[in-house]
């Protein structure tokens, strides 16, 4: 009886149960900090910002021989791209010409219609170009990363745009690297004007899928194709910059096709845009 | 004891390689961080060595801030899915690898039905079906090579047990 009490508990103790124990305890703790959301602190925004630099600096070493292949298949792809995109041109070249006269003509009567209206200093702000040195954007919660460094002066809440629309905002600054939150994150909300009636929402990022605008008083009044824009309300994002376009509407949910296709873009403009500055 | 022979090494580098890569690879099919957790699940760990679990949970950390997940995602996918290697070992079942394969496909799918429900309520929005699940599948899919890759190359360079 004693001796096999003795060794039931030689087989507790021994080190491989041991080591089980403790990855057990380890899993708990870690299931405790997702639930817990310990991102959503201070100390994780801050843990996370700095160790942000560091760990993209060893991935990048790390991830060297990946990149060589990735960029290798992305050259092609690019090649193909613009064989495509050369042979569009040449067939829209005319239609081109006499569409970029026209949108040269609008912006002078809008620049002339301001300054009869007063309209000054609000929208006046200059930007950044960053380069995007990783892509999350694939992933429900969309990110990317971008370059950054002191001399820019990137800021949280920054805009960031492509060449025609909005992306995104910037989540997180640090020496080298900063963060963007993309428009399809779950966790965006983008105050909204839809169609020239400027009829307000919030639109809503929805993972891998297209956002959705939500909260329309005259969702009835809105049709497919009707083009989606920033409202500025908030204070974060100027206003009057293209996000999408309409795509389906379904009852009250208006789904929404972005503009900008952050997987064609390599590099990303960063508006110097404060709100709260302007009106100071 | 804090094992570093250079057949541990090895395998950190490779878990190390294979999370570092999700800042290059980005793939709507193969999750890097599903292909960890494969990883992870067909090593033959030394049982004995504490020192796994903490490199596990480190690594989860940090490829939870370098895809921006929430802290402790990742590192419960990892541990979990090295939990359950060993409580199949316990069972007496390294040798078979289907039961392990049958194992191993029955929690990835269970993994999926919990993240799409988990963002199906908590976000009020859904996952495409299809497109995640081919994620998942391809994991999968991927355990038979992997398996005879991973184990080729222990059978070759590491003793640990």
């Amino acid at each position: 009886m004693r001796l096999s009490r003795n060794l039931r508990d030689q087989k507790i103790l021994n080190p491989s149960s041991r080591v089980f124990i403790f990855a057990i305890i380890l899993f708990a703790f870690s299931v405790i900090l997702f639930i817990g959301r310990f991102e959503l602190t201070q100390t994780a925004k801050n843990l996370r910002s700095q160790v942000t630099s560091i760990s993209y600096s060893i991935s990048h070493i790390v991830s060297m021989p990946s990149n060589v292949i990735n960029s290798g298949i992305q050259s092609i792809i690019d090649l193909k791209e613009i064989y495509q995109q050369l042979e569009n041109y040449r067939k829209n070249q005319l239609s081109n010409s006499s569409s970029f006269q026209d949108i040269v003509s609008m912006k002078l009567k809008i620049a002339q219609y301001e300054e009869l209206l007063n309209l000054t200093a609000d929208l006046e702000y200059d930007f950044v170009t960053s380069r995007i040195v990783a892509d999350f954007s694939d992933k429900i919660i969309g990110t990317i990363l971008i370059k950054s460094n002191e001399t820019e002066k990137l800021f949280v809440d920054m805009p960031a745009t492509g060449p025609t629309g909005i992306l995104g905002r910037v989540s997180s600054v640090d020496n080298k690297i900063a963060r963007v939150l993309l428009l399809n994150n779950i966790n965006s909300r983008l105050p909204v004007s839809i169609s020239e009636n400027a009829y307000q929402g919030i639109m809503i990022g929805q993972g891998q899928k297209n956002p959705i605008v939500e909260y329309v008083r005259e969702y009835k009044n809105i049709n497919v194709g009707d083009i989606v824009s920033t409202s500025g309300k908030g204070g974060i994002f100027p206003p009057y910059l293209v996000v999408g376009q309409v795509s389906s509407i379904d009852g009250e949910r208006i789904e929404v096709e972005l503009i900008e296709d952050i997987s064609q873009l390599t590099h990303i403009r960063l508006l110097n845009y404060k709100f709260n500055q302007n009106n100071e | 004891m804090i094992d570093l022979k250079i057949g541990n090494l090895l395998i950190y580098l490779i878990l190390f390689f294979t999370t570092s890569s999700n800042l290059v690879f980005s793939s709507t099919y193969f999750d890097l961080t599903l292909i960890s957790c494969l990883i992870i699940y067909v090593l033959k760990w030394n049982e004995a060595n504490w020192f796994i679990c903490i490199i596990l949970f480190m690594l989860g950390i940090y490829n939870d801030i370098l895809i921006s997940t929430p802290f402790g995602y990742t590192s419960s996918l990892f541990l979990f899915f090295y939990l359950i290697d060993r409580v199949g070992n316990f069972f007496s079942m390294p040798s078979n690898t289907n039961i392990k394969f049958i194992i191993f496909s029955l929690f990835v799918l269970i993994l999926f039905s919990i993240n799409y429900f988990t963002i199906y309520f908590i976000y009020s929005t859904s996952m495409p079906f299809f497109v995640n699940l081919a994620s998942y599948m391809a994991v999968i899919l991927l355990y038979y090579p992997l398996n005879f890759i991973i184990g080729s190359i222990q059978n070759k360079y590491v003793r640990v047990k």
